[in-house]
């Protein structure tokens, strides 16, 4: 045990004292308090909005931030210790590979929940201090943090992979852009292209293969009414709240083991 | 008799269609200083993995204190090991004292270990400051440390001595002597041959995947039959060609733009033709005699 937190305590304190953590929670929590003061301005006035209006904007912001966040610091994580000649050394010393993955994964995430925590500690206490719950904002932290973790998990994997870090840096980038960005544009552009004649089924199916529509849905489903998910269109297509954990714990935890297993070979 | 700390019986290793490593032997005793010399590529990083455990021989065995060593390398062999890489950089932003408290842990360790360290190392003065900010030198000396945590039997140094000032090459090789003279054995390779000359026990000369020559400096220059080479100036300008010794002619070369005769000799005529040169030469001004050493050494294996 000893090992493991030996380990996730270096990955904690080298990302923490590098600044670029710093940086990020500070631009996040930024966007978030814009996000929550002016969560009104599309209705003419400033101020803050309900819980529902705040939280959803808010969330939007999680859904295409936190994923990039949790690659590009889960990609250099095996392939950086390689590049400057840690890992043999790191692997001369009484500690197994599946305790480096599995100690650097527990710090990494220790980091991403330190990140998104100060990045959303602000706009929470304006969020209470306009007589909002603090339950839909601790759900608003987990749940960014589950899916920061997804990608950094998925990031770990690729990093044992024998590449160099630039090649893994574009990887990482492509895997957002695909994954956050034009996800829900093929998605639609599906849709369009079938004039909608797509079964709840299949539709249903294709968002398992992306960890962000499942958490998106998840939080949807948890912190929000049947309302919002009337207003969206998606009542009857979207994964049931279990099946969702079901498939976000395997999404969680297979590229665990796949970046256990690839260093096992090391 | 004392027992090997390392043997190594009879290693290979192929990587697609390239034998590496083809029957390596090497025996290192506590308190030896072993030096692996050879030019790149020619196996010694890949040796340096199967000593560590990072790869596995295709045959052959590794045999720790008489234990033969598996693979994955057990906890309690992986102790007796220091091992300092070649041109590593470590944590950036971690501090000297940080980066060796992760690896002390790793050895479960406290952190006294990493004070006596730190002074062994002479770093104690920068240890509160970030790595990124250390010059190659401070690395090395870093890199040092970590080695010496937990009190290893075997030291195995990968061209430690880069990127050190003479001070620090001066202070290192101190530093060797001292851990030597506690039974610490050192296996080091290194390119740096006059540097590592005077301190080694043993040499170990690879080439194309085996060790061509194991032994003593003086051992392996007499059975290698090198010759010593006699220099001197002659003040008037007068030219000498050759010297005749007991009926042989010894030629002597001379160099144009130093003004200076090189005469190659072997152990055995050296005595004759020191004398035979005073007799001869009245314009002598300078002599100086150089045993064949390392340098000579390497180069005459690595041509032959």
């Amino acid at each position: 045990m000893q090992q493991y937190l030996e380990v996730a305590k270096k990955e904690f304190l080298d990302h923490i004292r590098n600044g670029w953590v710093i940086a990020i929670a500070i631009s996040f929590m930024v966007f978030a308090c814009i996000i929550t003061l002016a969560g009104l301005g599309f209705t003419g006035e400033v101020g803050v909005g309900d819980n529902k209006t705040t939280l959803m904007s808010l969330s939007s912001l999680v859904f295409y931030l936190v994923p990039l966040l949790g690659l590009l610091l889960g990609y250099d994580s095996i392939a950086g210790e390689r590049e400057r000649g840690t890992l043999d050394l790191l692997l001369s010393y009484p500690i197994s590979t599946h305790q480096i993955i599995v100690g650097k994964w527990i710090g990494l995430v220790c980091v991403l929940f330190v990140t998104l925590f100060l990045g959303l500690i602000v706009p929470t206490i304006i969020g209470l201090s306009f007589g909002q719950t603090i339950g839909q904002w601790f759900a608003l932290l987990m749940m960014s943090t589950w899916l920061g973790l997804i990608f950094l998990t998925l990031a770990l994997w690729l990093s044992t992979y024998p590449w160099e870090r630039a090649k893994l840096l574009g990887i990482s980038i492509g895997l957002w852009l695909v994954l956050v960005i034009l996800f829900d544009v093929g998605f639609i552009g599906l849709l369009v292209a079938t004039s909608g004649e797509l079964s709840n089924t299949i539709v249903e199916n294709i968002f398992y293969i992306n960890p962000a529509s499942l958490l998106r849905f998840l939080m949807i489903q948890t912190m929000f009414d049947q309302s919002v998910i009337n207003e969206l269109g998606l009542q009857g297509s979207i994964p049931g709240v279990f099946s969702l954990l079901i498939a976000l714990l395997i999404w969680s935890a297979l590229p665990l083991v796949l970046a256990a297993r690839k260093m096992s070979r090391y | 008799m004392t027992q090997a700390i390392l043997k190594i019986d009879g290693i290979t290793r192929s990587f697609a269609d390239h034998e590496v490593l083809k029957g390596v032997n090497l025996e290192v005793f506590p308190g030896q200083h072993v030096g692996i010399i050879g030019n790149n590529g020619q196996g010694k990083t890949t040796l340096m993995k199967i000593l560590l455990g990072l790869l596995k021989p295709d045959s052959g065995s590794i045999i720790i204190q008489g234990e033969t060593a598996d693979f994955p390398r057990k906890t309690e062999q992986k102790r007796i090991f220091g091992y300092m890489p070649e041109a590593m950089s470590f944590y950036p932003n971690l501090s000297g004292r940080k980066t060796l408290q992760f690896f002390a842990g790793l050895k479960s360790l406290d952190k006294k270990s990493v004070d006596t360290v730190l002074e062994q190392v002479e770093l104690a003065y920068a240890a509160d400051e970030k790595v990124k900010t250390y010059s190659k030198g401070m690395k090395q000396r870093l890199g040092l440390a970590q080695a010496l945590l937990g009190n290893p039997k075997l030291l195995l140094l990968d061209e430690p001595t880069n990127g050190l000032d003479p001070n620090g090459i001066r202070d290192f090789y101190f530093t060797l002597s001292k851990l030597q003279q506690q039974g610490v054995a050192i296996l080091m390779a290194s390119h740096l041959l006059a540097e590592m000359e005077p301190h080694l026990d043993v040499l170990a000369m690879l080439k194309d995947g085996e060790f061509k020559r194991t032994g003593g400096l003086q051992q392996l220059t007499e059975t290698t039959r090198l010759k010593s080479i006699i220099r001197f100036t002659a003040s008037k300008g007068k030219r000498y060609e050759q010297f005749v010794v007991n009926g042989e002619k010894i030629p002597a070369s001379f160099d144009e733009y130093t003004h200076r005769y090189e005469i190659l000799c072997s152990k055995h005529s050296k005595k004759d033709i020191l004398n035979r040169l005073i007799e001869q030469v009245d314009d002598l001004d300078s002599l100086t005699i150089s045993e064949p050493g390392l340098e000579e050494l390497f180069h005459h294996i690595h041509e032959s």
